[in-house]
């Protein structure tokens, strides 16, 4: 069933490589070292790749965006990826020792951001590591941090961690944005979360009182749409110009007559800007449903070898327009006009990419 | 009211406003509605003309209808309908457009206006129309059974104006009518980025 999460138990590291190494040829990697990373030895360098999109990335480097996805081991932070990237997006992976259980990987999205999710093992060893060895490599030009909380595990030492990895973050990327998913939030009694979620929040902002660095809290679980709503709010932050991407949204939404236009990132489905021309629609969640039945189908069209550029649905009350709209974006959009033609709607989504693309660029600076 | 938006108009004709240019799709049927809503006619020795035009379309090259006025549903798709539906219409004359134009240029003149000359067909009994000595041609006028239909390439026939008209309306009227109005249209459209 399209809506149940992929991962509902933590993957086998075996089945873990074998999902990577399967994406590991889309795109270019971030080359790391095989070897054990001791204290003894140099934080993993960055090499680029020899793949057409290895030198694309090495060309863009300097305008690379690092997003940090970190948690402690088993806080669902795999399963939180296939939700939300699927399993179609570029990521690299490998192992930094036997013993030692970490993975990195890169997913793309959003142009040239790179989420670079930090799968670490529950070992302090590990944290010291990381903490010690690679510090600024790590902790260096991040724009942003995901830390995963599991919601049923959220003991002392489990802040203490968290507060260790703010802290690095403060000193390398102060004026980095730092969003904290209590998750799992779905094995707290409903008459209870909100209290529960009060209760973690305020823990949280107490130990990064002092950093420079913005802490906001979000509730999730997969279960839900407060995963997708979480993870929209993340990817709306790395979206400066929101207002002016909405201003011309806007002018479309009203030259073309419809009546809702949304701004979907094209890899995730997340919501990056919409707008609605009058009456409110009832239903608040239609945004993440839309995003699992439209990744769905791309998943389907992948699998019968054909790329998805879009589609139109017609029903008796109106037309739903999808098109692939600039290159990290895909438009929707809804007319319920019967006067109006499709084709002419098709020609104003046509005449708005250039307009679009130049703007969304822009945005990412 | 203006076929796009000012702005965006403004930004294509490159006058440094960064906008986009779009078509204003609920005003389309009023611009076309120029063709077809009844207007007072002048005095003329010989009494005003007959006829009227019944129904007007823009169509993307391809047929693919953008934008219509006219074509009242008791005229066109009752089942005793004489005339032919819209749909029916604008594939067929796409296609014939399509057909002509490819042995047919058509021409410009120094100022890169599109020549104007004349082919008429008769459609119903596939006689071979009578070609204009121009070898260019940017006006189809067809002679059906119970009205007539004129074709006007616009921006170099990426889209096709239509008019449909009843038999009483001369064809020669018809031809100047559907001129005016794509001379606006050409005017109008030719900002909007080319994607096709």
């Amino acid at each position: 069933a399209p809506l149940l999460p992929v991962c509902l138990r933590r993957p086998e590291s075996s089945e873990r490589r074998k999902l990577l190494e399967d994406e590991a040829r889309l795109c270019g990697s971030v080359d790391y070292p095989r070897s054990a990373a001791t204290s003894a030895e140099s934080p993993p360098r960055h090499r680029p790749s020899t793949s057409p999109c290895g030198r694309r990335h090495r060309l863009q480097s300097t305008m690379k965006k690092k997003v940090l996805l970190m948690g402690k081991s088993g806080s669902g932070k795999t399963s939180m990826r296939s939700i939300i990237f699927a399993d179609y997006l570029a990521r690299d992976t490998t192992r930094l020792s036997p013993t030692i259980d970490v993975e990195y990987s890169s997913v793309q999205f959003l142009g040239n951001l790179h989420l670079h999710l930090w799968d670490c093992g529950g070992q302090d060893d590990f944290y010291k590591n990381y903490l010690d060895n690679m510090r600024d490599h790590i902790f260096r030009s991040v724009e942003l941090l995901v830390y995963v909380f599991d919601i049923e595990h959220f003991e002392a030492v489990d802040l203490k961690q968290f507060e260790a990895v703010a802290e690095a973050l403060d000193q390398h990327s102060p004026d980095a944005l730092v969003f904290v998913l209590l998750h799992k939030m779905d094995l707290v009694a409903e008459e209870e979360r909100s209290l529960v979620f009060r209760e973690r929040e305020s823990l949280i902002n107490e130990c990064t009182r002092n950093l420079a660095v913005r802490v906001k809290c979000f509730p999730s679980s997969i279960w839900d749409e407060t995963l997708y709503r979480a993870w929209s709010q993340i990817v709306y932050s790395l979206v400066p110009n929101t207002k002016l991407l909405e201003d011309n949204l806007n002018d479309f939404c009203k030259i073309c007559g419809s009546d809702e236009v949304v701004l979907f990132e094209s890899t995730t489905f997340l919501v990056i800007a919409h707008c609605e021309d009058g009456s409110k629609h009832s239903d608040v969640h239609r945004f993440e449903k839309i995003s699992n039945i439209i990744k769905q189908f791309k998943l389907s069209c992948r699998k019968a070898q054909a790329s998805f550029e879009g589609m139109v649905v017609q029903n008796s009350r109106f037309t739903a327009f999808f098109n692939l709209f600039t290159s990290n974006t895909c438009i929707m959009v809804i007319v319920s006009d019967t006067d109006i033609q499709p084709a002419s709607i098709q020609l104003n989504i046509d005449a708005a990419k250039p307009h679009f693309e130049s703007l969304i660029p822009q945005t990412q600076m | 009211g203006p076929l796009l938006n000012p702005k965006g108009a403004a930004a294509a004709a490159g006058t440094g406003v960064f906008a986009m240019a779009l078509l204003r799709v609920k005003e389309l049927p009023h611009v076309l509605g120029q063709l077809t809503e009844a207007r007072p006619m002048p005095d003329l020795p010989g009494g005003a003309p007959e006829g009227r035009v019944l129904g007007a379309m823009l169509m993307s090259r391809h047929g693919a209808l953008l934008g219509s006025s006219g074509f009242d549903a008791a005229e066109f798709e009752a089942p005793d309908a004489v005339h032919p539906s819209p749909k029916v219409m604008s594939a067929i004359v796409s296609n014939i457009w399509a057909e002509y134009a490819a042995g047919n240029a058509p021409a410009l003149d120094n100022n890169n206006n599109v020549m104007d000359g004349v082919v008429a067909a008769a459609m119903d009994n596939n006689a071979s129309g009578e070609e204009g000595a121009a070898a260019s041609f940017h006006t189809l006028l067809l002679e059906l059974q119970h009205g007539h239909l004129a074709v006007v390439g616009i921006c170099g026939g990426d889209y096709l104006l239509c008019a449909y008209a009843d038999e009483k309306l001369q064809p020669g009227l018809l031809r100047i009518k559907i001129g005016a109005l794509a001379s606006y249209l050409n005017e109008s459209l030719r900002h909007l980025p080319r994607c096709q």
